[in-house]
C-alpha cells in the first residue's frame, strides 16, 4: 500500500483518529508522517515539544540574530590596508574572512563589533600558548611579590623589604630588555 | 585501530563518535586565502619537520586521487572542503588514526582527534597533548584579547569545535528535530548532518557542535556538550517510549525485514543502505534485534560508503551497478549470521 499523501513511498504507519464522532484512517510513510507530525496535523504521538523547551536553558538569549554585521568602511577614505597581507576592510567584509593574523591587530576597532556579534563577547578565557603563558606567569608573580612588599611595609619588615624591591626592580628591569 | 572499526570499544547505542579539532594558525604567513603557492608548500614543511619524527605519516594532497581523497571524507579523517581545494594541502595521520592534522584548510593547521562513543574528554586531551608539542616548534599566532587567531572571526578565542556524532531515530520520526535544533541553538550548539556544514542529515545520524568559542574555556565548551547528549539521550529515550503498541510492531516488523535485506541483497545503493541502517539500529534499541553487533554495523557508517567500497573492492567498479553490488556483497561478508 502507497502513502497517502506523497503516493510515492510505500505506507508503514497506520493511525486511526476519532474527531467529532466521524474516525479517519491514516496509511502514511515515515518520512510523511514525521512532517505531519511535526506540522501538529498527526497526532498519533504524545507531544514532547514543551518538554524540549524547557530541557535546554537559555543563557544567551537572541544572540545569533545578525551574524555577519561587519559594518562598511564608513568614514569615506579610510583606504587603509594591512601591512602584512594589503587587505582592506572591504576585502574582509566581503569574504567574512581575515587576509592574514595581524589583520586583527591592525583593524580592531571596525572587527570588534562584528566579533561580539558572532561570539557574545569579545574577550578569550581559554588556553593559551607557551610563550604567553610563561610571560602571563612572570606578570602574575610581579603582582605577587608587589603584594607582598606593601605588606612587608605595612608591618615595617624593612630588611624583608629592600629584599622584595631588589627582586621587584630585577624582574622588570628583565621585562624591559625583553621587550625592547 | 581507527575509530569507525573498533570492535574494543563498547558500543553506545545513541553515540557514535566524538571528535574535538583545533584551529590554529602562524604568525608571519597570510590566512590559507591570501597564501600563495610557494609559502603554503613552505608551511607544510614546517609542520612536517614536527610530525614526521612523531610517526605521522604525511599524504599530501595535491597528489592523489579524487576517490582517495574522498575516502578520508567518508572516514572524517578531513572536510569535503579539504578534499576538493587546490593548492599545496596535506594531511597528517598517526598510526592507530585517531589523530590527524589538516594543514592549509580554512587554517594553516586544523588538529583533531576523533574517538568512538562518547569521548570528548579523551579526545580533547589527545588533542591538546599534540597541539602543545607542535606549539613548542611553531609560533602559533594569538593575541591577548581575541585568543587564537583564525582566518574566519567565528572561530576566534579557543579555535576548538567539538562534536559528537549521534543516533537520534525517535527524535527523527516524531518529527522533533527542527524543534531540537532551535532549542539547542538557544545554547549556542549547531545540529548538522553527518559530514558537518551543508550536509544534510541520513540514516537519522546528526553531528551537533558548539557555535561558540570564544569567552568560554575549552572545559565550558566541552562540559555544555556532555549536558547536551545527556539530555538528547534522555529526550529520544522518552520519544521512543511513547511510541504505541501498534507503531512498535510496524518498527519491529520493518527492522527484520532491513536485516533481511542487509543479509542476503544482490545491489545495495547508499541512500537505502541509511535507510535500513536506521531501522535496523532502532531496532536493536528497542530490543528487536540481537544477533548483530553494534560497533560491526557502525563501522559500515564508513565502510559502505561509496569511496570506500570503490577502493575495497578488487574489481573495476566505476559504474553505479558494479558498486551497489560489490556494496550489497560487503554487507552480507560484514553482517552474514
Ligand atoms: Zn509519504
Ligand atoms: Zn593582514
Amino acid at each position: 500500500m502507497l502513502c497517502q499523501n506523497c503516493k510515492k513511498n510505500t505506507a508503514t504507519i497506520f493511525y486511526e483518529e476519532t474527531v467529532n464522532g466521524k474516525t479517519s484512517s491514516y496509511a502514511l510513510c515515515h518520512e510523511c508522517a514525521a512532517k505531519m507530525r511535526a506540522e501538529g496535523k498527526l497526532k498519533d504521538t504524545p507531544d514532547l515539544s514543551d518538554t524540549i523547551g524547557s530541557l535546554f536553558g537559555n543563557p544567551f538569549g537572541d544572540l545569533f540574530g545578525n551574524f555577519m554585521g561587519i559594518p562598511e568602511a564608513s568614514t569615506g577614505v579610510q583606504k587603509t590596508v594591512c601591512p602584512d597581507c594589503g587587505c582592506d576592510l572591504n576585502a574582509i567584509s566581503q569574504t567574512g574572512m581575515a587576509g592574514c593574523p595581524t589583520c586583527y591587530t591592525f583593524f580592531m576597532e571596525s572587527l570588534q563589533p562584528m566579533i561580539r556579534n558572532i561570539h557574545g563577547n569579545t574577550r578569550h578565557t581559554g588556553r593559551i600558548p607557551l610563550r604567553f603563558k610563561a610571560r602571563k606567569e612572570k606578570k602574575d608573580q610581579l603582582a605577587q611579590l608587589k603584594k607582598e612588599l606593601n605588606e612587608a611595609i605595612k608591618h615595617e619588615e624593612f630588611e624583608k623589604a629592600a629584599e622584595l624591591r631588589d627582586q621587584i626592580r630585577s624582574m622588570e628591569n628583565e621585562n624591559r630588555s625583553e621587550s625592547a | 585501530m581507527s575509530w569507525y572499526n573498533n570492535e574494543q570499544t563498547n558500543p553506545d547505542g545513541m553515540v557514535i563518535s566524538s571528535r574535538v579539532r583545533l584551529a590554529r594558525n602562524l604568525n608571519h604567513y597570510p590566512f590559507p586565502i591570501r597564501l600563495d603557492e610557494t609559502r603554503a608548500a613552505k608551511l607544510i614543511g614546517e609542520v612536517e619537520k614536527v610530525l614526521v619524527p612523531m610517526g605521522f605519516q604525511k599524504i599530501d594532497f595535491s597528489g592523489i586521487s579524487d576517490l582517495e581523497a574522498a575516502a578520508y571524507v567518508e572516514k572524517h579523517y578531513v572536510s569535503p572542503e579539504f578534499a576538493k581545494k587546490d593548492g599545496p594541502h596535506a594531511l597528517f595521520l598517526n598510526e592507530p588514526c585517531n589523530l590527524s592534522v589538516m594543514v592549509n584548510e580554512e587554517d594553516h593547521l586544523r588538529i583533531q582527534c576523533i574517538e568512538p562513543s562518547l569521548s570528548l574528554q579523551e579526545a580533547f586531551r589527545t588533542a591538546t597533548d599534540l597541539e602543545e608539542h607542535l606549539d613548542e616548534a611553531l609560533d602559533f599566532a594569538y593575541d591577548e584579547n581575541l585568543g587564537y587567531l583564525t582566518q574566519c572571526p567565528t572561530n576566534l578565542g579557543t579555535g576548538m569545535r567539538a562534536s559528537v556524532m549521534l543516533f537520534l531515530p525517535a527524535l527523527t520520526l516524531n518529527g522533533y528535530m527542527d524543534q531540537v535544533g532551535r532549542e539547542l541553538s538557544k545554547v549556542g550548539l549547531t545540529v548538522r548532518g553527518m559530514y558537518g556544514e551543508g550536509s544534510q542529515s541520513q540514516g537519522c545520524i546528526y553531528q551537533i557542535s558548539n557555535q561558540i568559542c570564544m569567552g568560554l574555556t575549552e572545559e565550558d565548551i566541552l562540559k555544555k556538550l556532555d549536558d547536551a547528549v545527556a539530555q538528547l539521550k534522555d529526550l529520544e529515550k522518552q520519544s521512543a517510549d511513547q511510541i504505541r503498541p501498534g507503531r512498535k510492531e510496524q518498527l519491529k516488523d520493518a527492522a527484520l525485514r532491513a536485516v533481511g535485506l542487509l543479509r542476503s541483497a544482490w545491489l545495495m545503493s547508499s541512500a537505502e543502505f541509511f535507510k535500513l541502517y536506521a531501522d535496523v539500529h532502532f531496532g536493536m534499541n528497542l530490543g528487536f534485534i540481537k544477533d548483530i553487533s553494534l560497533s560491526k554495523l557502525n563501522s559500515l557508517l564508513v565502510q559502505a560508503m561509496p569511496a570506500m567500497v570503490t577502493l575495497g573492492s578488487k574489481q573495476d567498479v566505476r559504474d553505479e551497478t558494479s558498486r551497489d553490488r560489490e556494496r550489497a556483497r560487503l554487507l552480507r561478508e560484514t553482517l552474514a549470521s
